[in-house]
């Protein structure tokens, strides 16, 4: 198995990985770690007072499908307006060098694409978090007007605190570990590609695994959404068949939030891997009783709770407002713990 | 009516004749049956109108010869339409194209499944001309304007039925809306399979069907999906034993009806296989349980559940106890009753499962609904 030696990378990345990662060797093994315990309610420092943009912009974030990309710390990214100009400016040019690519060069700007960078208000719910950023890519259409093409959120909320330490001492790296995108893939690789050249970070898709769905889906499938009462907890299986393709498990919300309370001890803010697996092994045992087929032996590939959907691919949608700040919390603690792991 | 194709045997159509006598008849009368012949021959896939041209007496077109050049479509379109004389021979054409359409695609549409008890007579001798009579008397006796085309093919009667009705506007205009639904019926079988039926006209035609039928009941089978073949299988196992494949099973399960290949098994004297009874063992429960046949294809197996919680212990039971959990499982696949039969083989599912899992194919649903008495 081949071992990627950390002193052959760059120094400039090797300085800010966490220690314990620039100590162990690199390995490709189809066993992920987890961790013990997970919170379930997030830092409690002071938080910043939310104001009616902010309000907006959250409503903009649900019922959306949204792919989630991890990136590392970004190098010199600053938020003064006069910067976030320029970086509108030079992401335009960059895409309109890709689009006359081979034609030669155009005399004149093209004014059919317009991009914009601007700071997302509403994502930062702590003091110590950096500024949500929205880049968005406009191009005029046929019919006159407008359409949006792309539009893409970096953000952290809540991260952690041991790689928020790292970076205290440079303050040349902006810690905004994901990135949320929604439009056409063109040119979200496009973004993806000014991103990392221009502010020299990777950027790369987040995957969950099968376990990180579980732990998804046993620390929100007992919270209750009014928002959406019929809305059900929903763990979709694939099957490694031809003529069975998947097997979709629901379960009411009602039913969901009795199983959870009789596993979880409610007086806890936090959740260890112990109740993740009794949650889902109490689901599974009684589809095994109903059906006879073992669940554990088949790939979880999807997960619906009341408040949000994820599947393996890396695809998130939030349904509730009330639940975004701790979805996203979670979101960038798996994000965060990805990047220490490559 | 000739069995398969579009028979217009009245009409001499070798010569192409000027489309002269179109252009005199009223505009409002041609426009919207053109758009709508326009629309069902545009459907059509390029090889698939060559079987219409080469199937149809009306379309049998001198001039254009598809297999002699290649040929756009829409300029084949145009050659097809500009044969037919005028808006009569439209209004005929239009619905055996759809029936020819439905046919070829059949599996893109969802099929149900009634299911017509105490039919009177065997029906051996029911014919489509006789099959269109009876349905379009007993339908045009409500309040829709209906019409009723039928065609025999591979012993099945397909029939397209089109209800028209005035509907009112705001601005007080009237429109005639016109909705198409089909029905099949194989006279060797109690079943009738239809799709694209309005809620609004099910009844109706149900009704219909028991007078032409002569039955007493019809119901409504919790049964549906888009392999027609699968459908009637299903059905025609709930109500008989296991059959073997020459004891008068219909022409539409013969066809389809497939052997398993039975798997091989290399004994090789170096390789000495421990677990060869066990293996053996499931082999045979496994065609003892599921038969020699390949499954009828069912794309989704639906199941309501209500039942107490067995997933945790007694002990750990506490808001639990009086409750039913409730819940809802999807099994999808191009083919699931034969996936299920794969998970046993896999080891993925008991041996023993239950009746509602390991025998629905004798089950005729893709619906269940497992309850528990309080």
């Amino acid at each position: 198995m081949k071992q990627r030696n950390f002193d052959s990378t760059p120094q400039v990345r090797s300085e800010f990985l966490p220690v314990s990662s620039r100590a162990r060797s690199y390995r490709h093994t189809p066993y992920s770690k987890t961790p013990r315990v997970r919170n379930l309610t997030g830092r409690a420092e002071e938080t910043i007072e939310s104001t009616e943009q902010a309000a907006s912009n959250l409503k903009g974030l649900v019922n959306k499908t949204w792919r989630i990309y991890k990136v590392s710390p970004l190098f010199q990214f600053d938020y003064s307006p006069s910067s976030l100009r320029l970086y509108s400016r030079l992401l335009k040019a960059q895409l309109e060098a890709k689009e006359t690519q081979g034609y030669g060069v155009m005399v004149g700007s093209s004014n059919s694409i317009k991009t914009c960078f601007s700071v997302y208000e509403g994502l930062t719910s702590l003091k110590g978090d950096s500024e949500a950023v929205e880049i968005k890519i406009q191009v005029a259409s046929k019919t006159g007007g407008e359409k949006e093409v792309f539009c893409g959120i970096l953000c952290c909320v809540e991260g952690s605190e041991d790689a928020l330490d790292l970076l205290a001492d440079s303050k040349s790296f902006t810690q905004l570990p994901v990135l949320l995108t929604k439009g056409q893939v063109s040119f979200t690789y496009k973004v993806l590609d000014f991103i990392q050249t221009k502010f020299d970070c990777v950027a790369t898709p987040l995957v969950f695994t099968p376990l990180e769905l579980g732990w998804m889906i046993s620390m929100w499938a007992g919270i209750l959404n009014e928002e959406r009462p019929n809305r059900s907890v929903q763990l979709v299986y694939s099957v490694p068949l031809k003529q069975l393709q998947s097997i979709t498990y629901n379960i009411k919300q009602e039913s969901a939030h009795k199983i959870w309370n009789c596993i979880h001890d409610q007086s806890s803010d936090e959740m260890n891997v112990e109740e993740v697996t009794a949650f889902l092994g109490s689901l599974e045992r009684h589809f095994h009783t109903i059906f006879g087929i073992d669940l554990a032996h088949l790939c979880l590939k999807e997960i619906a709770t009341p408040p949000a959907a994820a599947h393996t691919s890396g695809k998130l949608k939030i349904f509730s407002t009330a639940m975004i700040h701790k979805i996203l919390r979670h979101i960038t603690c798996l994000s965060q713990e990805a990047l220490q792991r490559s | 009516m000739s069995e398969g194709g579009l028979a217009i045997p009245t009409q001499n159509s070798a010569t192409v004749r000027p489309n002269n006598d179109v252009q005199s008849v009223n505009r409002n009368e041609v426009d919207p049956i053109l758009t709508r012949l326009k629309r069902i021959l545009r459907k059509f896939r390029k090889d698939e109108l060559a079987t219409v041209v080469a199937t149809s007496a009306v379309f049998k077109i001198a001039e254009v010869d598809i297999n002699r050049q290649p040929i756009d479509k829409e300029a084949l379109i145009k050659g097809l339409i500009s044969v037919l004389e005028d808006v009569s021979e439209m209004q005929r054409i239009v619905p055996l194209l759809e029936l020819l359409y439905i046919r070829l695609h059949s599996n893109m549409r969802t099929w149900h499944v009634l299911q017509v008890r105490n039919m009177e007579e065997q029906q051996e001798n029911v014919t489509p001309e006789y099959f269109q009579k009876l349905l379009s008397d007993y339908l045009n006796r409500s309040k829709y304007e209906v019409n009723v085309t039928c065609q025999l093919y591979e012993e099945g009667l397909w029939t397209r039925i089109s209800f028209t009705e005035p509907v009112r506007k705001r601005s007080q205009m009237v429109v005639f809306k016109e909705s198409t639904s089909f029905l099949l019926y194989y006279p060797w079988t109690p079943y009738v399979l239809y799709c694209d039926l309005k809620v609004a006209h099910q009844e109706l035609v149900q009704r219909a069907i028991l007078q032409t039928l002569r039955g007493t009941k019809v119901k409504k089978l919790p049964l549906t999906g888009h392999k027609i073949s699968a459908l009637i299988q299903l059905a025609w196992q709930k109500d008989n034993c296991r059959f073997e494949e020459n004891e008068g099973l219909p022409y539409v399960i013969k066809k389809e009806l497939k052997k398993r290949k039975p798997k091989e098994f290399v004994e090789n004297s170096n390789i000495v296989n421990e677990h060869e009874h066990e293996y053996r063992k499931q082999e045979d429960y496994v065609e003892k349980q599921f038969g020699i046949y390949e499954q009828p294809s069912l794309e989704n197996i639906l199941y309501s559940i209500k039942t107490s919680f067995y997933g945790l212990d007694a002990s750990e039971k506490n808001e639990l106890d009086d409750h039913q959990v409730v819940c809802t499982v999807n099994f999808k696949g191009q083919s699931v009753l034969e996936g299920i039969r794969e998970l046993v083989c896999q080891g993925i599912a008991d041996r023993d499962l239950p009746d509602y899992v390991g025998n629905l194919s004798h089950l005729g649903v893709n619906k269940v609904t497992i309850k528990e008495d309080k």
